[in-house]
C-alpha cells in the first residue's frame, strides 16, 4: 500500500486525539467520582437513578412524617398519661368518699380537692402544643374545645343527664401519610376521648368524664344531699373513665409501636437505596485507574512513535 | 543526424525540466486541502522510418495527470456528509443530555423539594410559615421548569441561527463551484488539456458543500459539473446557481426552514428532503430531540398544574373558603392554554379567536368511593388541524400520524386530554398547528393571589362528620371525602338511625355501598344491611363518608361544613400522593417516571448518536486513508523523483554536450 505524508500525520493525530479523550473523560471520572458523567455514558442507568433517588427523597419524606407523627403521638400519649393519673386520684378521693361515717365537712374537703383535680382535667383536656394548637380539638384547633358552664346555682336535682362540661371541637382525627399506603391518625379528638367514654364492655356510658366527677362533687360539697347510690355510680362512671382513658392511650401506644417498626424498616430501605445509587452511580476506582494507565501508556507511546516517524524524511538525508 | 542529437536532448531536457516542475509543485501543495498529486505522462515521439529502421526522435510530455479516482472521492465525500450530520446532532444534543440529568439543575430535586414543602402543610396545616414554605418550593419548582425550558428555547434558537448560517454558506459554495465551473469549461475549450488545479479545487468546494447538505452530482460533457440536493432540486447547473434561503416556516414562524429560490419565489423544501450534512443533522435534532424535550418538560408541567389544581378544587382554604365562595382560589398553578397557530399561507386569515383550545379536566376519581387518583391524557405531539371542504376537518397527531380527530363545521371536539374549540370553520386547504403543551414549561406559575395570601392553599377537605355526644351505639361515619363538581348546599345534614335497621336523612339521589360490594340507591332511607351485608359507604352530591359498626337507635350523625377546621391537613396528604401516582400518559406515569423516561430517551439517542459518529468517523478515515493513498503526496516518493527527474536533465544535458563535441570534432577536421 502506498503511504502518503499526510496519513502518517493524520493518522499520528487521530491516534493521540483518541487517546486524549479517553483520558479526559476518566480524568474526570476520576476527579468527580462519578461513573455516569452525563446520562449518554449510561441512558438507563441514569434514568434508574433519577427513580430511585425520588423513591429515596419520599422515602425520607416518610421517615419525616414519622419523626413528627411520633413526636405529636408522644405528646398526646404523656398528656393522655396525665389524664389517667388525674383520674386515679379521683377514683381514690372518691373511695374515701364513699363511708357514711364521714361528715359534711370532711366530704367538703374531698371535694374541694376533686374540684382542683377537676379543673386540671378540664386543663389537660385543653392542652395545647408548642405551636398554640388544642391537640384535642379535632380539625377546630384554634377552637378551645372544652368549657365548664358555670354554674351560678348549684342543680336543683342530681341527674344523670346534666351536662356541665361542653366541648365545642369536632370529630376530625388530623391524619400523616406514614408510608405511601398508610396514614395514620397523629392525634384523638376531645369527643372520642373526654365525653364520649365507653365503660369495660365498650357501651356508651352516656356521660363525659367532667360530668361523672361532677357529679362527685356536687354529691360531695353539700349542694346536694349526700347519697350513697349517687357515690356509687360516679364511682363506677370514674372507673369507665379510666378504663376508657386506658383504651385511648393504648391505641396511642400501639400507634408509636408501629411507627417505631416502619421508621426502622424506612431506614433499611433508605440504606438499600443508597448502595443501589452507589453501584449506579459511584466510580470503581480501581477498575479506573487501571484504565487510566493503560491510556496513559498507550498515549505516550503514540507520540513516541508519532515522534520517530515523522522525522524520517529523504529530504534530510539528501 | 546531427540535428536529431539536439532535438532528442532538447526533447529530454524539457520532458525532465516539466517533470521537475510538477514533482516541486507535488512538494509545496503536499499540506494544500484537496491537493491531488500530479505527475508528467510521458511518451516517445514519432519515430522517423528509415531502411536502417526506425530511429527514435526522443520524448514528450502527453499531459499531466491528477492521481484521483472519482469513486475514491465519492466515498470520502458520502462518509464526510453522515459524519457532518451526526456531529451537528451530537454537538446539539449532548447540551441537553448534560443539562436535564444534572443532580443539581435537572427537575428532579425541585420536584422532591415541592413535595416536602407539600407533606410539611399535610403535617401542619394551620401553620403559617408551613404554608409559606410549600409555596416557595413550588415557585422553585417553576422557576426551574422555566429554566430548562429557557435553555431548550435557546438551543431552539442556535438551531434557527445554524441553519441559517449554513444555508448562507451553501450558497456561497453554490456561486463558488459554479465560477469555477466556468473556468474549467473556458481552460479545457482552450487546449484540451484538464485543469488539475481547477477540478482540485472544485472536488474541495463539493466536499465542503456536502460537510453543510448531501449533494449529488453529474458531469457534463463540457467539464462542468451540475449539483442537487434532496430528490433532484438543482442547486447548480453548470455556471448557473439556484440560491437557497432560509426563511421562518409557513406552519410556524418560530422554526427556521430551508427553501429555494424559484422564479416563482421561495418554495419551502420538505425537511424530509434535507439530509446529510449539518443542515440534516441540525432538523434530525429539531424534529427528534428537542421538539421531544420541550413537549415532554411541558406535558410534565401542564400535568402536574392539572391534577395538582383538581385537587386543590376539592380543597378548603385556612380561611374557610371551598369551591362554593367567591373568593376560593381553585387553581393553585397557572399554565397558559394550548396554542393553535395558523399556516401563513392559509387562504383567508380567520379572525383571532377562530380556533383556541382548552386542556380538558384530568380524568378524576369516580362515586360512590372516589378512590384513585387525577392523571391527565396529554401526549408529547404537537397536532395539525385541517380543513376539506364545507368546514370539514381532521386532526392528525404529528408524532405517528395518526387521525385523532375528524368532524364537520363549529363545536368543541376532545382528543388527547385536549379540547379544540372550533367557533369559525376554515376554508378548505387551510391548516393550523396545535401546540398543546409547549409552552406550559416556560410559563408554569403559581397563582399570584395565594403567593400574596398563603391561607388560600386548599390544605383541608371541605366537609366532616360529628357523631351526637349523646349516641350510644359504634357506629362511625368517616370525616367524609368530595369529588369533582360536589355541591354542599344540602349541609348540615342529619343522619338518625331508627327503629328496624335504617338511617333517616340521606338526601334524594343517595348510594349506599355494603360490605359485599352491593349497592342500594335512593331515595329513601338507607337500609343497615343488604342481604347479610352491612353498610359500608353512602354518598350523594359528590360527598362520600365511610359507614362502620352498628348504631342504637336515635343515634345521630351530624353531616356538615368543616368550618373553622384549620388543623385539617387531608387534601394536603392527597396532594402529597400525587408524587407518587400515576398523574401522567393516561395515568401511566408518575411526574418523576415521565422525567426520568425523557432522560433516558435523550440519552440513548445521544449515546446512539456518539457510537454512529464513531462509527462513521473512522469510515470517513479510512475512505480519507484510501483516497491519499492514492492522491496524496508522498514526500520522500517526491524527493526521489527530483533526483530521477534531476539526473534525467542531467543525461540530457551530456548528450547535447556529447552533440556539440561531435560537431567539434567534424569541424576540426577541415
Amino acid at each position: 500500500m502506498r503511504v502518503s505524508t499526510s496519513m502518517i500525520f493524520n493518522s499520528g493525530t487521530i491516534g493521540m486525539q483518541g487517546r486524549q479523550s479517553d483520558l479526559y473523560k476518566v480524568q474526570n471520572q476520576l476527579s468527580t467520582g462519578r461513573k455516569i458523567l452525563s446520562p449518554e455514558d449510561d441512558p438507563i442507568g441514569a434514568s434508574e437513578v433519577l427513580q430511585v433517588t425520588q423513591s429515596k427523597g419520599v422515602n425520607k419524606q416518610f421517615l419525616d412524617n414519622q419523626a413528627n407523627a411520633q413526636s405529636q403521638l408522644t405528646y398526646l400519649e404523656s398528656t393522655l398519661g396525665s389524664v389517667g393519673d388525674a383520674l386515679l386520684r379521683v377514683g381514690e378521693l372518691a373511695k374515701q368518699g364513699d363511708n357514711a361515717s364521714l361528715n359534711a365537712a370532711q366530704r367538703g374537703m374531698i371535694a374541694a380537692e376533686l374540684k382542683g383535680i377537676q379543673s386540671n382535667l378540664v386543663g389537660l383536656a385543653n392542652t395545647q402544643d408548642g405551636t398554640g394548637q388544642y391537640i384535642f380539638a379535632g380539625y377546630k384547633s384554634t377552637t378551645k374545645p372544652f368549657t365548664p358552664i358555670t354554674q351560678t346555682t348549684p342543680p336543683a336535682t342530681y341527674s344523670l343527664g346534666n351536662t356541665y362540661v361542653t366541648y365545642s371541637g369536632d370529630a376530625g382525627k388530623p391524619t400523616l401519610s406514614v408510608t405511601s399506603s398508610k396514614d395514620m391518625e397523629v392525634a384523638e379528638n376531645g369527643l372520642d376521648v373526654f365525653m364520649q367514654v365507653k365503660d369495660a364492655s365498650g357501651n356508651v356510658t352516656g356521660r363525659s368524664l367532667f360530668d361523672s366527677i361532677q357529679n362527685l362533687i356536687n354529691n360531695m360539697d353539700g349542694s346536694l344531699p349526700y347519697s350513697a347510690a349517687t357515690q356509687a355510680q360516679g364511682l363506677a362512671d370514674v372507673s369507665s373513665a379510666l378504663t376508657h382513658t386506658l383504651t385511648v392511650r393504648a391505641s396511642v401506644g400501639a400507634r408509636q409501636n408501629s411507627l417505631d417498626g416502619l421508621t426502622s424498616a424506612g431506614e433499611d430501605v433508605s440504606f438499600l437505596y443508597d448502595s443501589r445509587l452507589s453501584e449506579l452511580q459511584d466510580l470503581d476506582y480501581t477498575e479506573a485507574v487501571s484504565r487510566f494507565t493503560n491510556y496513559k501508556s498507550q498515549l505516550e507511546a503514540a507520540q513516541l512513535t508519532f515522534k520517530q516517524i515523522s522525522q524520517l524524511s529523504l529530504f534530510n538525508i539528501l | 543526424m546531427s540535428t536529431g542529437i539536439f532535438s532528442i536532448g532538447v526533447s529530454g531536457l524539457g520532458a525532465a525540466q516539466l517533470g521537475l516542475l510538477t514533482t516541486e509543485h507535488n512538494v509545496v501543495n503536499a499540506s494544500t486541502p484537496g491537493y491531488t498529486r500530479q505527475r508528467t505522462v510521458q511518451a516517445t515521439n514519432i519515430a522517423i522510418n528509415t531502411g536502417a529502421g526506425a530511429i527514435g526522435q526522443g520524448v514528450h510530455v502527453q499531459t499531466i495527470e491528477r492521481m484521483y479516482d472519482k469513486f475514491l472521492t465519492a466515498q470520502v465525500n458520502t462518509a464526510q456528509t453522515q459524519v457532518s450530520e451526526l456531529d451537528a446532532y451530537y454537538s446539539q444534543i449532548k447540551q441537553i443530555d448534560s443539562m436535564l440529568a444534572d443532580p443539581n439543575s435537572g427537575l428532579s430535586p425541585a420536584l422532591q423539594n415541592f413535595f416536602s414543602g407539600v407533606q410539611q402543610v399535610a403535617s401542619n396545616p394551620s401553620s403559617l410559615p408551613a404554608r409559606q414554605s410549600m409555596i416557595s418550593s413550588a415557585q422553585t419548582l417553576a422557576t426551574r421548569f422555566h429554566s430548562l425550558d429557557t435553555r431548550v428555547q435557546e438551543l431552539a434558537d442556535q438551531v434557527n441561527g445554524r441553519i441559517t448560517g449554513a444555508v448562507t454558506e451553501i450558497n456561497t459554495f453554490a456561486s463558488q463551484i459554479a465560477d469555477v465551473n466556468q473556468r474549467i469549461v473556458l481552460s479545457e475549450s482552450g487546449n484540451g488539456q484538464p485543469p488539475n488545479d481547477l477540478m482540485d479545487l472544485r472536488d474541495q468546494l463539493l466536499s465542503e458543500l456536502n460537510k453543510l447538505i448531501k449533494v449529488t452530482t453529474t458531469t457534463n460533457s463540457d467539464g462542468s459539473t451540475n449539483v442537487f440536493v434532496g430528490s433532484g432540486q438543482q442547486l447548480v447547473i453548470g455556471s448557473q446557481v439556484m440560491e437557497m434561503a432560509a426563511i421562518p416556516s409557513k406552519a410556524d414562524s418560530s422554526r427556521v426552514v430551508v427553501g429555494l429560490k424559484t422564479v416563482g419565489g421561495i418554495q419551502e423544501l420538505p425537511e424530509s428532503l434535507i439530509n446529510g450534512g449539518e443542515l440534516g443533522g441540525l432538523i434530525d435534532f429539531r424534529n427528534e430531540s428537542l421538539d421531544a424535550v420541550t413537549n415532554e418538560l411541558g406535558r410534565d408541567a401542564a400535568s402536574l398544574a392539572l391534577t395538582f389544581n383538581a385537587q386543590h378544587g376539592l380543597g378548603q382554604d385556612l380561611l374557610g373558603n371551598i369551591s362554593a365562595n367567591a373568593s376560593f382560589v381553585g387553581g393553585f398553578f397557572t399554565v397558559p392554554d394550548p396554542k393553535v397557530i395558523p399556516n401563513a399561507s392559509n387562504s383567508t386569515a380567520l379572525p383571532v379567536g377562530s380556533l383556541t383550545a382548552t386542556f380538558t379536566a384530568p380524568t378524576a376519581p369516580t362515586p360512590p368511593s372516589y378512590s384513585g387518583n387525577f392523571y391527565t391524557n396529554l401526549t408529547t405531539s404537537n397536532y395539525q388541524v385541517q380543513f376539506g371542504a364545507a368546514g370539514a376537518y381532521t386532526v392528525t397527531r404529528l408524532n405517528d400520524n395518526q387521525t385523532v380527530a375528524s368532524g364537520t363545521g363549529a363545536g368543541v371536539i376532545a382528543f388527547d386530554g385536549v379540547d379544540l374549540n372550533i367557533a369559525v370553520v376554515g376554508a378548505s386547504g387551510d391548516k393550523f398547528v396545535l401546540k398543546p403543551v409547549s409552552e406550559a414549561g416556560r410559563n408554569i406559575d403559581i397563582d399570584s393571589r395565594i403567593v400574596s395570601d398563603p391561607r388560600l392553599v386548599a390544605a383541608a377537605a371541605p366537609l366532616r362528620a360529628t357523631p351526637s355526644q349523646t349516641n350510644t351505639g359504634s357506629m362511625t361515619v368517616s370525616q367524609g371525602i368530595v369529588g369533582v363538581g360536589y355541591s354542599v348546599a344540602g349541609l348540615p345534614i342529619t343522619l338518625t338511625a331508627l327503629a328496624g335497621g335504617t338511617l333517616s336523612g340521606a338526601p334524594g339521589a343517595w348510594t349506599a355501598v355494603y360490605s359485599d360490594g352491593t349497592t342500594n340507591s335512593g331515595p329513601g332511607n338507607v337500609a343497615l344491611l343488604n342481604g347479610g351485608a352491612t353498610l359500608s359507604k353512602i354518598s350523594f352530591s359528590g360527598l362520600s363518608f365511610d359507614i362502620a359498626g352498628t348504631p342504637a337507635t336515635g343515634d345521630t350523625f351530624s353531616l356538615q361544613r368543616n368550618t373553622s377546621g384549620v388543623q385539617d391537613g387531608r387534601n394536603a396528604v392527597l396532594f402529597a400522593k400525587l408524587q407518587t401516582q400515576n398523574t401522567v400518559a393516561g395515568g401511566t406515569a408518575t411526574f418523576q417516571s415521565a422525567y426520568a423516561r425523557l432522560v433516558a430517551d435523550n440519552g440513548i439517542r445521544t449515546r446512539e448518536t456518539k457510537v454512529k459518529l464513531d462509527a462513521q468517523g473512522a469510515v470517513l478515515d479510512q475512505a480519507q486513508a484510501t483516497r491519499d493513498s492514492l492522491s496524496a503526496v508522498n514526500l520522500d516518493e517526491e524527493a526521489a523523483n527530483m533526483l530521477r527527474f534531476q539526473q534525467a536533465y542531467q543525461a540530457s544535458s551530456k548528450i547535447l554536450e556529447i552533440g556539440s563535441k561531435l560537431f567539434d570534432t567534424i569541424l576540426s577536421i577541415s
